[in-house]
């Protein structure tokens, strides 16, 4: 468990040296503590000491003020540290901390400086810091007055058992690691490991190394901060400078890192044998691979040659177009191909498990927890659920943030809005009622985008009108205009579009994926196409698009909802359509993939020398047909893939999925199963079909949201 | 064993099977020691690549055929960095500026000028020039174009460039005129014809004419499309009948499906699978204006004539939307829903006439 | 060699001049004479020998004598000496010897951001240039810097430009050349003396065109020099290219107009003209048969437009009404086409309009 969480900020507290790499290898490797007990301790330990070092540093700098009384809490957790301050300087432990608040206080009293407070005060926190850290320590059951963890970190998962990641995808990795942690092949094995944020990879990750008995090496971005700080400390005149050469040390850092661990494999067998199974785990990249990502790319190659044991990445990928294009800039199919790089992709949590879970910590904390509240209704876990969008830790997040308070307010009626803070008093909170049919499509931290982007869909294709009568003075359109009356509209389209947190592009790529089902006659629907053509038409020029993309989206939108013929009445609001689902926008995908297999195509057909255009529309068609003989092993499986239409009725568009399906959603498609794909192909091109394989799995991206139609 | 498109290429300017005016003045001009900037442009698979390839042999002999292909790196300005490969012999090297998409002028200033550069070392050959050879010149950006009219003046006495595109309306009127055009136009179905039954014969095999005009026919005057109608013939039976089907390419005939889908009923319902299956074509990279085109030739064919002109019309119009536009889907969308909609009132109409 | 002067045509003419002192040139001696392109053997070498601009040329003779030059803005059509006008006029005033060293010729495929206009040409401008020759007769004591194109320069640089043209008036005088006069910003305007430049006229264009197949030994009959005349439009410079390729392709063998109009991409009367017939027999598949077979043949959509443009506007049997509808549908075209659309489409929507107006108009 302890060292699992030798991660960035842990890692660095600890590390007091420069190479904070190496206390990182030293904690790791440490024998591992008999008990679980001890490991808890400490880890809260911890934790509760970086909240007060941050919580102090607040009120030093608060305090200068003379605002004490605003700060009662903080005041409390201190006071009983002022009482023992000798305690200090007595463990080995504690010599640690104390070099860590010594740093802490070094960047405190820059603060304090500034704002002018007394000299003596740093010392005195010091102090602080480290007898209140050791006080804990000793007490550790009694309850703090406040939160020391995040949930999401106490309920972290301890066993397969417990993750809520789909039983396959565990299986999968588990095979992953148990055949590659036996065979030494003669790369070294690499993973990638994609999926959005909070499906549960780096918690699968651990829990099984930790089932497997190996070791995990992380590598953690090493922070600034230390390094500058330091500077400061030695030459204390002068402005300080920040370390301009910390992104060359990152990268060298980086590939330190990859070697020494890797090193470190082969020396390590005093240890007892389950230590020598060992898997390195990246899941932060340093930041100079982003800008240049060759400099990664050899740093892999190199580790290729000499590495051993196998090398875990860990990329999250969202629905912004940018870490998409993150994972293609950092893994470019060739380098996976040269590398033998492995590829396992993690979906979002399905709703059951994740209701599951939820509940399980929910009833836990209301029981044991710091605060008693009554445990919340099954409706309103499952309300959180949803609203993360199958994010686990996103979902646990907000729960305990929700439970903070009495649990009465979780009724969806009362949500607060997420960028609310905790402490807020009610009065303020309600003062605010004006903005309350605003509120409505808000959530406690759910995923905002999602949420706001179902809701503000349903909006605009479901287009509800107000009662004429209660517009008189509504102007009248021309006799001969008659057909393109419409009553008024409830909403502002402009509105909608700004609180989908998107842009309009973005927003009528959505629209244009679910406008069709919303519509029942043909001419409206050519009029509303029409209208998207018009929208993308006006963006077209890249140097004004920032600026077009708004009126866009109103054409788009509103074109959308004048067309629907069928609802330009206030009586018809409420009939025909009953619930519809809605979907994601294909054409992202649809477009990457082309641009994938484009890409392909044009590496494994080097030799033909083709401009794209021909090879994909006259060679690549009439190779499959000609069967003449290929000369690599990879252009015969990718023809295949390539020149493979789907013959249904009803060809990629999935089946559509409800509520239900979710639910009972425990047996994967079976198309799932090609996703991991271990090439053994001793040839140096190896199969290229790895952008094909998932045409599938767009069909677990549609997803559902509630009727609007009520 | 290679396709019957490069094993028959034809290898030198008297070998060339149609144009033979044409290739007797370029032989001319090559042995005269030296040319201007030519820019080779024509439809696609008129072989415009092989008369160039052809000409490059007449100027250094079969030197030229010996190809590698190699990765070039370039940085641009914003310290992007990118890599376009080329196929090059020791006189000539050929390059896609396209590939790179937006960055293409930093490519092409770059490359000749390394190229440009090089040969100067090099001083054994006998030319005193290196060709460059730019394909699908019609793609570059107009900022690339305009410095390629400078470079071409500026490297003019080390290498000449042969620039090679399907119209010369994208190409910008400076280059045009610093290059001597060379127009090659599609060979006739019979010239298709007689190429398809030569190829054959030297294949061991015997092709019938009805077939050969068959297949040139439906390859619509295009040469390597021919070509590889016929290898796919003979691979699906052998000996030829002369009533033989010929091979299409497999998207085709899924986008014949699909316009015929659109004609038998329309409906949102309909649109809804056609826009599956117009998803399904992108993502096998089929482009936008191919489908386009292709949607329209079979839509015509169930249209009568005012339908005709609005039909075209309206594709005209959202072809050249979905040119300049991100998402091309929506512009596909657009002409078929438009489709529909005036096809369903034009047989509405046709039935109240009846009444 | 100094990085930024290198305009093609100095060096080159620089090359031919002073072949003895050739140091950095590329050219090797022997392939000089076929490798100049005759536009720029032919330019003028004088302001005298410029042809046509009879009132441009009366202008700057004057300030040449007075050895003084205000801040020239030339617009006009391409080919009609705007660039031979100025690099002429530089040579008279610097001689041959001074020319490389007073005159920078800035392209707008050069790079001519902002920072190009603030640091190339602010370190040019700032030596301070003399007021003699080295032979000792005098010359104006300043610079010139040629900006072709100077339509193509972003509006950014083209203000940097203003800020810079006043501060260095003292060391240099600038030269503006570019097509439209409307896409010069209105200060960098109005701090210039504007000429326009005219097209050429026919006799004009004639007399050069043979007096340079004559110097060129090549044979050239009536009628390729009308089409030389009809293809270039009064642009000089595309009839001399024009020629010079022709001459190429034909060694030693008369150029005829076919030879002419092959070389200009231009599409013969009676492929449009068949296409006109098609279009009045209302037959929508000869039609696609007729375009297809004109796009199979490689002719360009933009030259068929043109082409198509002149021959419709002359034509009787249509009404004004119904030119005015397909001269719209023509504009519309021709924008799509610049937008990059596919060609047989927009072909394809322009000859519909035009059979509809000619059978249902």
């Amino acid at each position: 468990m302890n060292k699992f969480e030798m991660k960035s900020d842990g890692g660095n507290s600890f590390a007091d040296n420069e190479d904070s790499n190496d206390s990182v290898i030293d904690l790791a490797s440490s024998p591992e503590l008999s008990t679980q007990k001890p490991d808890k301790k400490r880890k809260r330990d911890k934790s509760i000491l970086q909240s007060i070092n941050c919580k102090n540093s607040a009120k030093w700098v608060t305090s200068s003020f003379g605002d004490f009384d605003a700060f009662d809490c903080f005041a409390a957790s201190s006071r009983p540290a002022k009482s023992a301050p000798k305690r200090a300087n007595t463990t080995s432990s504690s010599q640690s901390i104390l070099k860590v608040s010594k740093s802490a206080t070094t960047s405190i009293s820059n603060t304090a400086d500034q704002s002018k407070a007394s000299k003596t005060t740093p010392q005195i926190n010091s102090e602080q810091v480290s007898s209140s850290g050791d006080r804990c320590w000793l007490s550790g059951k009694k309850r703090p007055a406040y939160e020391s963890e995040l949930w999401s970190d106490k309920y972290a998962p301890n066993n397969q058992g417990d993750l809520a990641v789909h039983k396959k995808k565990i299986s999968d990795l588990e095979t992953w690691f148990q055949t590659h942690l036996k065979a030494q092949a003669k790369l070294p094995p690499i993973l990638i490991l994609t999926g959005q944020a909070g499906t549960g990879k780096s918690a699968t990750v651990k829990v099984l190394s930790r089932e497997l008995k190996c070791d995990v090496q992380e590598w953690s971005n090493p922070v600034g901060s230390d390094r500058v700080w330091k500077k400061r400390d030695e030459f204390s005149t002068g402005p300080y400078q920040y370390d301009d050469i910390q992104t060359e040390s990152q990268l060298v850092q980086f590939q330190h890192f990859l070697l020494r661990a890797n090193k470190y494999n082969k020396l390590d067998i005093f240890g007892d044998g389950n230590t020598e199974k060992k898997i390195i785990l990246v899941e932060e990249f340093p930041n100079v691979f982003y800008r240049d990502a060759s400099a990664f790319h050899e740093t892999l190659r190199k580790y290729a040659h000499v590495g051993k044991c196998p090398l875990v990445f860990i990329v999250s990928d969202s629905t912004s177009r940018d870490s998409a294009s993150c994972e293609r800039l950092l893994f470019p199919k060739t380098l996976q191909q040269d590398l033998r790089i492995d590829n396992i992709s993690f979906n979002p949590i399905a709703l059951t498990s994740l209701t599951k879970v939820l509940t399980r910590i929910a009833t836990k904390e209301a029981s044991q927890g710091l605060h008693k509240f009554t445990a919340p209704t099954h409706a309103i876990l499952e309300s959180i659920a949803m609203s993360s969008a199958g994010d686990i830790r996103g979902a646990i997040n907000t729960l305990q943030f929700a439970c903070l308070r009495d649990t009465k307010d979780l009724l969806p009626s009362a949500l607060v809005k997420g960028k609310q803070p905790v402490k807020k008093p009610r009065g303020k909170a309600k003062s605010k009622s004006s903005d309350k049919k605003d509120s409505d499509l808000a959530s406690i931290g759910g995923r905002d985008t999602s949420l706001f982007l179902f809701r503000a869909l349903g909006k605009i294709l479901y287009c509800k009108r107000d009662d004429p009568s209660a517009h008189p003075d509504e102007p009248k359109l021309a006799v001969h205009l008659q057909e393109h009356h419409r009553d008024p509209l409830i909403i502002n389209p402009e509105d909608v579009v700004e609180k989908s947190h998107l842009s309009g592009d973005y927003f009528s790529a959505y629209l244009h994926q679910n406008y069709m089902e919303f519509f029942t006659d043909l001419d409206d629907i050519a009029r509303a196409s029409q209208y998207l053509s018009d929208a993308d038409h006006l963006t077209e020029d890249w140097a004004s698009r920032s600026v077009l993309q708004q009126y866009a989206a109103s054409v788009a939108t509103r074109g959308i909802i004048h067309a629907n013929s069928a609802r330009a009445r206030f009586s018809s609001a409420g009939s025909g359509l009953g619930w519809k689902p809605l979907h994601k926008p294909q054409w992202y995908t649809a477009i990457k993939q082309a641009r994938d297999s484009c890409e392909s195509a044009r590496c494994l057909f080097k030799e033909y020398a083709w401009t794209p255009e021909i090879l994909q529309t006259e060679i690549l068609p009439y190779l499959s047909v000609i069967n003449t003989t290929l000369h690599q092993p990879g252009q015969a499986s990718f023809l295949q893939e390539f020149c493979r239409f789907s013959k249904l009725k009803i060809p990629g568009r999935s089946e559509k999925l409800d509520e239900k399906d979710v639910d009972t959603d425990e047996s994967p498609p079976p198309s799932q199963s090609m996703e991991i794909k271990s090439v053994q192909d001793d040839d140096e091109f190896v199969s290229n079909s790895q952008s094909k394989v998932r045409t599938a799995q767009e069909e677990e991206e549609e997803l559902i949201i509630e009727d609007f139609d009520d | 064993m290679s396709l019957w498109v490069d094993k028959h290429r034809p290898n030198s300017l008297n070998k060339l099977d149609f144009h033979k005016e044409q290739a007797a003045h370029l032989k001319k001009l090559v042995n005269s020691g030296d040319f201007p900037h030519l820019i080779v442009y024509g439809p696609s698979g008129v072989g415009k690549k092989t008369r160039i390839m052809c000409l490059l042999r007449e100027l250094y002999g079969s030197g030229v055929e010996k190809l590698r292909i190699e990765q070039h790196n370039f940085t641009t300005p914003s310290k992007k960095k990118m890599d376009i490969s080329t196929i090059s012999s020791n006189y000539h090297i050929e390059v896609n500026p396209s590939d790179v998409g937006n960055n293409d002028r930093v490519v092409i200033q770059e490359l000749i000028k390394t190229v440009a550069q090089t040969n100067q070392l090099e001083t054994s050959s006998q030319k005193s020039f290196k060709v460059v050879i730019l394909t699908e010149v019609d793609r570059l950006s107009v900022d690339a174009q305009h410095a390629l009219r400078r470079t071409m003046e500026k490297y003019m006495a080390t290498c000449r460039l042969i620039l090679c595109c399907n119209s010369t309306s994208k190409v910008i009127p400076a280059i045009r005129s610093r290059c001597l055009g060379v127009r090659v136009a599609a060979p006739s179905i019979e010239q298709i014809g007689q190429i398809l039954q030569s190829v054959c014969k030297k294949e061991g095999l015997s092709l019938p004419l009805e077939l050969a005009t068959k297949i040139a026919k439906k390859s619509n005057r295009n040469l390597r499309r021919a070509l590889l109608m016929c290898e796919a013939c003979r691979v699906q039976q052998y000996p030829f009948r002369p009533d033989q089907e010929v091979t299409e390419p497999d998207w085709e005939l899924y986008l014949k499906e699909t316009a015929n889908l659109i004609v038998e009923q329309q409906s949102p319902k309909r649109l809804l699978e056609v826009r599956a299956r117009l998803y399904e074509l992108i993502t096998h990279c089929i482009p936008a204006d191919v489908i386009m085109r292709g949607l329209l030739q079979e839509l015509v064919k169930n249209c009568d004539g005012e339908l005709k002109l609005e039909v075209v019309q309206s594709a005209a119009y959202y072809e050249h939307r979905l040119q300049t536009g991100q998402k091309a889907i929506y512009h596909l969308e657009a002409f078929v829903a438009k489709f529909m909609a005036i096809y369903k009132r034009f047989f509405e109409e046709g039935i109240a006439d009846l009444f | 060699m100094h990085a930024f002067l290198k305009g093609g045509s100095a060096a080159l003419e620089r090359a031919k001049e002073k072949s003895a002192s050739s140091s950095g040139d590329k050219e090797e001696p022997a392939k000089k004479t076929r490798q100049v392109p005759w536009v720029e053997k032919y330019r003028p070498r004088s302001v005298d020998d410029v042809a046509y601009q009879d009132e441009v040329v009366a202008v700057l003779k004057k300030s040449l004598q007075c050895s003084d030059l205000p801040n020239l803005l030339f617009y006009g059509p391409p080919g009609t000496g705007k660039t031979s006008t100025i690099l002429a006029a530089a040579r008279d005033l610097f001689g041959p010897e001074m020319f490389r060293n007073r005159v920078l010729e800035l392209n707008a495929s050069d790079e001519r951001g902002i920072s190009v206009v603030r640091d190339k040409v602010k370190r040019f401008s700032q030596h301070t240039a003399s007021g003699t020759r080295p032979d000792g007769k005098p010359c104006p004591p300043f610079k010139i810097i040629i900006l072709d194109e100077a339509d193509s320069m972003t509006s950014p640089a083209q203000a940097a430009l203003r800020r810079t043209m006043e501060k260095e008036t003292k060391t240099t005088r600038f030269c503006l050349i570019c097509n439209y006069v409307s896409r010069i910003i209105e200060p960098i305007a109005s701090r210039c003396a504007k000429f326009r430049f005219k097209p050429l006229s026919e006799e004009t264009l004639t007399k050069r065109l043979l007096g340079i197949c004559e110097k060129e030994n090549v044979s050239c009959d009536d009628e390729g020099i009308k089409a030389l005349l009809r293809t270039s439009e009064g642009d000089l410079r595309k009839a001399i290219t024009y020629l010079q390729s022709a001459s190429r392709l034909k060694v030693e063998e008369t150029i005829t107009e076919a030879d002419i109009n092959e070389i200009a991409g231009v599409v013969p009367d009676e492929v449009l003209d068949d296409l006109i017939m098609i279009c009045s027999s209302d037959s929508y598949e000869k039609l696609d048969t007729g375009l297809r077979g004109l796009i199979n043949d490689g002719y360009s959509a933009s030259q068929v437009i043109t082409q198509l443009h002149e021959k419709l506007i002359e034509k009787e049997d249509l009404t004004d009404k119904q030119k005015a509808v397909i001269f719209e549908k023509l504009a519309v075209v021709d924008k799509c086409l610049i937008d990059g659309a596919d060609e047989y489409l927009q072909l394809m929507a322009l000859f519909t309009t035009i059979m509809h107006q000619i059978c249902h108009g």
